[in-house]
């Protein structure tokens, strides 16, 4: 089954009988353009982030043979991005007013027995945990095991907190870096982050210790490729002209191409592993392009990344 | 801190900041901005304060300034370049401006830009 959702307000879960995929309506109940959807780890909820300040979180009702939902009501603005936990019971949200938060999903209806190793066992739609940032939040996830949390603000920020040492004493590690700001998270490992956004190229975060740093954007600048000029007479003339005509300058200059695969702003990152640790992924952005990564292939500390 | 604490405390900054210079005088400066202020009056002379400090020191200098400056100084000092950029009454100050802002991006990257406009803490 696939989960669409868009600006129409509407969310269809597709079913394929075989040969066809078959959409089904799933009533949000939301006025306003509906931004995310995501499956919970178990498949049998899914959150939708909308802008009508709210969450509808969904589930089958084999009963009346239908999808309905939730709400989730405590936002101030426009949810941005949700993120399922691993034990789907938890979902954080990252919101235009500044805040990320972690909220209770638990329906009794589909739920196993709830889990209260992380957070308190609350019930449904009742806030677990929240903390303010300096920009809207355009990001948030969960790390594979789901002992941290990351968020990216539109503030240029990566920021992780550790549930690990309990809810109370967890406080957020804020990291500004020099790129701008990112769109979409994703774990590779327990000390790894990958974000993408407006800087083109993906940047790599790791874990150092205890605290988060920024360890490189990972597509590495390549040699810078010499024009080659032409040698006198007819050709030389006509690149000049070609290049007056196309570009407004004399000669073909090495910033003319961009060094990265992306060449607009990448929006979404997806692992393409069915394994806890992520070693390839693909990214797609706002220039149409679907980029496929193999982390291996990188040049990376593969061992200090913890993958 | 009240509006009235605020608005003592960015006048005491400026008596102060007048005694000193160079990178010291902008640290000082830039400390504490009034963020939490209503009052644009209050905003302003701080902006003064900086603009003064900045004035101050000369271009040979601005590298060596902006090196010593922690990430939230520098943050902050973007915010009040691009306030004083804006600020009709004082457009003779906006190529110098402009030198701070070159060496700035240098040191921080379009990310600090990114913050300045997106912060709600405007100073």
């Amino acid at each position: 089954m696939i989960v669409t959702c868009s600006h129409d307000r509407n969310a269809f879960v597709w079913t394929n009988d075989g040969t066809t995929w078959k959409p089904s309506l799933v009533i949000l109940r939301i006025d306003r353009a509906a931004l995310d959807v995501k499956w919970s780890p178990d498949g049998k909820k899914f959150a939708v982030a909308s802008g009508s300040k709210c969450v509808p979180v969904c589930y089958f009702e084999a009963e009346h043979d239908w999808w309905v939902s939730k709400m989730i009501k405590k936002h101030k603005s426009t949810v941005t991005k949700v993120a399922w936990h691993p034990n789907s019971q938890l979902l954080a949200t990252g919101s235009t007013d500044f805040k990320a938060r972690v909220f209770s999903t638990y329906v009794r209806q589909v739920d196993d027995a709830q889990d209260a190793s992380t957070f308190p066992a609350a019930a449904f739609g009742e806030q677990c945990w929240e903390t303010g940032a300096h920009g809207w939040v355009n990001s948030v996830c969960w790390s594979p095991s789901g002992s941290a949390l990351a968020w990216a603000g539109q503030d240029s920020s990566l920021s992780v907190v550790d549930f690990s040492g309990g809810v109370e004493a967890a406080s957020p590690d804020v990291l500004r870096f020099r790129e701008l700001p990112m769109e979409d998270l994703l774990f590779c490992s327990e000390k790894c982050v990958v974000g993408v956004g407006h800087e083109m190229n993906p940047l790599v975060f790791s874990k150092k210790g205890s605290s988060w740093a920024f360890e490189r954007k990972l597509e590495l600048k390549k040699e810078a490729k010499k024009v080659e000029a032409k040698a006198g007479g007819v050709a030389a003339a006509r690149a000049l002209f070609q290049n007056r005509t196309d570009k407004g300058q004399d000669s073909a200059q090495a910033t003319d191409t961009l060094d990265t695969t992306h060449e607009a702003s990448i929006c979404c990152i997806k692992s393409t592993c069915s394994d806890r640790t992520i070693r390839s992924f693909t990214t797609s952005g706002s220039d149409g392009k679907i980029a496929f990564w193999e982390m291996g292939e990188l040049e990376l500390d593969m061992a200090a990344l913890g993958l | 801190m009240s509006e009235e604490e605020m608005s003592a405390a960015v006048k005491a900054r400026a008596s102060q900041v007048k005694s000193m210079s160079g990178a010291s005088a902008l640290s000082a400066a830039l400390k504490d901005p009034p963020v939490a202020s209503k009052s644009a009056e209050t905003k302003q002379i701080n902006a003064d304060t900086v603009a003064g400090v900045l004035s101050n020191i000369g271009d040979g200098d601005i590298t060596k300034v902006v090196d010593s400056l922690s990430m939230d100084e520098l943050d902050t000092l973007m915010k009040y370049i691009y306030k004083l950029m804006g600020d009709p009454a004082a457009s003779e100050r906006s190529g110098s401006m402009l030198k701070w802002h070159a060496k700035l991006l240098e040191k921080t990257g379009p990310g600090s830009i990114v913050r300045s406009m997106t912060d709600r803490k405007t100073v």
